[in-house]
């Protein structure tokens, strides 16, 4: 039998007898070690090459945990201008046919069914009213988009803007609405979301987090892997999401005030809002409203400072007409009917 | 050949290039071997691991992935592996998985560019045919995983080492995709009733390409004895789901969530669910009987020059182990897998037995090439044999 030197044994990971040893050149010689006794009088000899063995992976280890925690941070501070990137070269008509899936998706989804169907809500007058009202807020600023609204007849109040211009409505959230300028003021924020192409964003950022995580932890990830991907997800699209909230709440206050409509409408509702949510009456009704939009009072707080700026430069005049009218508003809270 | 210290250690003997001949084993009473009477069936295989040192390994795993934001993944899977292996004693000596991480890695960073490129494809086309082509892309998806299966069934043989020798299979995995192909078209024209035969099918191609060494593996197994169970199993699969599905009503269930969200409506939804999957538990209860003649078919007729295998394994032991497992898993929020799997694989392996005596003294390393990456199509797929 051969002579092996003890460098050029090679150990296996583990070694609970039985354990085969071999050595470097591998000429696929095996040394069994059969049992304790063998193991007790070889692991003195052993154990010098194990532990030199184990701090040498431990610096490696190191050293790739640095250089993946370097390119980590990097791509976590490349990846909104990635997601930029990537939605820029989105063509209009895909994000259009991409927002009709998802507002016919999800408005199924919400819908109170009938024989299984969804319901969507189109009396006539209702639907024109909401599109003359889309039309103002459309001509006051330029887009490429063409916006459209479709109410749904749901108990879970939501609004929602899907990429490329689709809107959806809920009819519980046409419920809380009182005043014409209230819808004005929800549909300006959604119209905001769509221009800042927010529901792409979304889309597109979350769906470069589960590759990279598909990447990093293979489809079977276990627990470490799915727990991981969720963890996240929910730490990039929460923290975009508050970011996009204010920006549309922002965008529709500029977007109300060019059309000439009252801008204390978003504020009203949303003042409603908080104080239903408050009451904490049918939670479940509330909760994927506010979920989604988190931090209520403090949005309140930020446009109740601008509509009292806009005052004060209007010189208190700045309460224009209302922007429909009773009859069409009329039709606006029946068009479920 | 050698023996020292009382015989505590064995020479597993030389396998060069060369096919020098090889050593036969140390048979060693203290070593606790299986006795070698030609005649009788004795137990191949004993499984030492244990589900804490599994357990420590994953902790070990766990932490080093998320310190190396995910890449020490394919690294944690082969030590896993090893630990399965080392741990995996067949007539006294232990198999060695000799993959590496490295290969995983590089297998899949290859995968990658192609999942990428795919999912895109299937989630952003925009064209003619809008429709219709993300659904062709997907049923494309199916020879890719025919030939991924074949791939990784020859990574994982490659890389399976005893006493020194190495497994090999050898085929064209494009050939078994379209085989694999002609059979599921058969399954779907004959609504399945032609599946224990294509199962032989497959089976005999995969088996008859499999090397220990320079000797080649060959199945014998015919469809025949899989029909009533598989009959059984489709009844049942049949029968449980339909029944569960005619008991609730799921959608309605979820549009009186919808329409009145409350205690009533929550608790609805709860039992509907609960039947439908009780329904479908019971259905794949019924689908055990024809898992477990599967095994024993497929032990009985895997045949190796000198040798042959027997399964004992049976379906109360099969149900037993399941449904422990099953309610380990659930009460224990899965944390508890490390013990389940060394329990799985004490039981299927433990019930392996065999009979005869291998050649030892022709054994040699086979001439063929191995694959040189890894299991990149298995993690795109998301399909794992047994570990």
């Amino acid at each position: 039998m051969a002579i092996w030197s003890l460098e050029s044994l090679v150990l296996p990971e583990f070694m609970k007898p039985p354990y085969a040893l071999t050595h470097t050149p591998g000429t696929g010689e095996r040394l069994t070690v059969v049992n304790q006794a063998a193991h007790g009088q070889l692991a003195p000899y052993l154990n010098g090459i194990r532990r030199s063995a184990f701090r040498a992976s431990i610096r490696r280890w190191g050293r790739v945990s640095a250089v993946a925690w370097l390119l980590g941070l990097m791509a976590w501070w490349a990846f909104p201008y990635l997601v930029d990137a990537v939605v820029a070269r989105v063509p209009i008509e895909t994000e259009q046919r991409l927002g009709n899936d998802v507002r016919e998706q999800l408005g199924t989804l919400l819908a109170k069914k009938r024989d299984g169907k969804a319901k969507w809500c189109e009396q006539q007058e209702g639907v024109s009213a909401i599109a003359s009202l889309v039309e103002r807020l459309s001509v006051a600023e330029p887009s490429s988009y063409t916006f459209s609204v479709k109410v749904v007849d749901s108990q879970i109040m939501n609004a929602f803007a899907a990429p490329g211009g689709s809107m959806l409505v809920t009819s519980a959230l046409l419920e809380m609405v009182e005043t014409p300028e209230e819808l004005a003021g929800i549909i300006a924020h959604e119209m905001g979301h769509v221009k800042e192409q927010h529901g792409l964003r979304n889309m597109a950022g979350s769906y470069g987090v589960q590759l990279a995580s598909t990447i990093l932890f293979g489809h079977d990830g276990g627990f470490m892997g799915g727990a991981a991907r969720s963890l996240a997800l929910r730490m990039t699209t929460s923290s975009w999401s508050r970011d996009y909230e204010r920006a549309a709440d922002a965008h529709a206050f500029a977007l109300l005030e060019k059309s000439g409509i009252s801008t204390s409408g978003l504020l009203t509702f949303f003042e409603r809002l908080e104080e239903e949510a408050g009451h904490n009456q049918g939670v479940f009704a509330y909760l994927g409203m506010l979920s989604s939009h988190p931090e209520t009072a403090e949005r309140i707080n930020t446009l109740r400072v601008l509509v009292e700026e806009q005052a004060a430069v209007a010189g208190g005049a700045a309460v224009a007409e209302s922007v429909l009218s009773w009859e069409a508003w009329e039709a606006v809270r029946n068009i479920c009917e | 050949m050698q023996q020292q210290n009382e015989g505590a250690w064995s020479a597993g003997g030389e396998a060069q290039e060369t096919g020098v001949v090889m050593a036969e084993p140390v048979r060693d009473e203290n070593a606790g071997l299986p006795g070698g009477q030609s005649g009788e069936f004795r137990r191949l295989v004993e499984f030492k691991g244990n589900g804490w040192q599994l357990f420590k390994i994953w902790i070990v795993n766990f932490l080093l992935t998320v310190l190396t934001l995910g890449i020490y993944h394919f690294w944690a899977k082969v030590k896993v592996r090893k630990y399965l292996w080392s741990n995996t004693v067949v007539e006294g000596e232990p198999l060695e998985y000799t993959g590496t991480g490295k290969e995983l890695f590089f297998g899949f960073l290859i995968i990658a560019v192609v999942f990428v490129v795919y999912n895109s494809a299937v989630h952003f086309y925009v064209g003619p045919a809008q429709q219709i082509v993300p659904s062709l892309l997907l049923i494309a998806l199916v020879p890719f995983w025919f030939f991924a299966t074949y791939r990784a069934i020859r990574y994982r043989l490659t890389r399976t080492v005893w006493r020194g020798i190495r497994f090999n299979l050898s085929g064209s995995a494009w050939r078994f995709t379209l085989v694999a192909l002609g059979q599921t078209l058969l399954n779907i024209i004959t609504l399945y009733l032609w599946y224990p035969k294509s199962r032989a099918v497959l089976r005999k191609r995969i088996v008859g390409n499999m090397w220990y060494g320079s000797r080649s593996f060959w199945f014998t197994g015919k469809a025949k004895p899989l029909y009533v169970p598989f009959l059984v199993a489709l009844v049942g699969m049949i029968g449980f789901g339909g029944a569960g599905m005619m008991l609730v009503d799921l959608g309605s269930a979820v549009g009186n969530l919808n329409e009145d969200p409350g205690r009533a409506a929550v608790k609805g939804l709860l039992v509907a669910l609960g039947t439908v999957y009780g329904m479908l538990l019971l259905g794949s209860l019924s689908t055990y009987w024809f898992a477990a003649v599967c095994i024993r078919w497929e032990a009985m007729n895997t045949r190796f020059p000198g040798v042959e295998f027997r399964s004992t394994i049976t379906l109360r032991r099969m149900l037993w182990l399941e449904l422990t497992n099953l309610l380990l898993r659930l009460c224990t929020l899965g944390f508890a897998a490390p013990w389940l799997i060394v329990r799985s694989h004490r039981v299927y392996l433990h019930s392996l037995h065999v009979q005869g005596d291998l050649d030892y003294v022709h054994l040699a390393q086979d001439e063929q090439n191995a694959p040189k990456h890894g299991e990149g199509f298995f993690e795109a797929f998301d399909l794992d044999l047994a570990v």
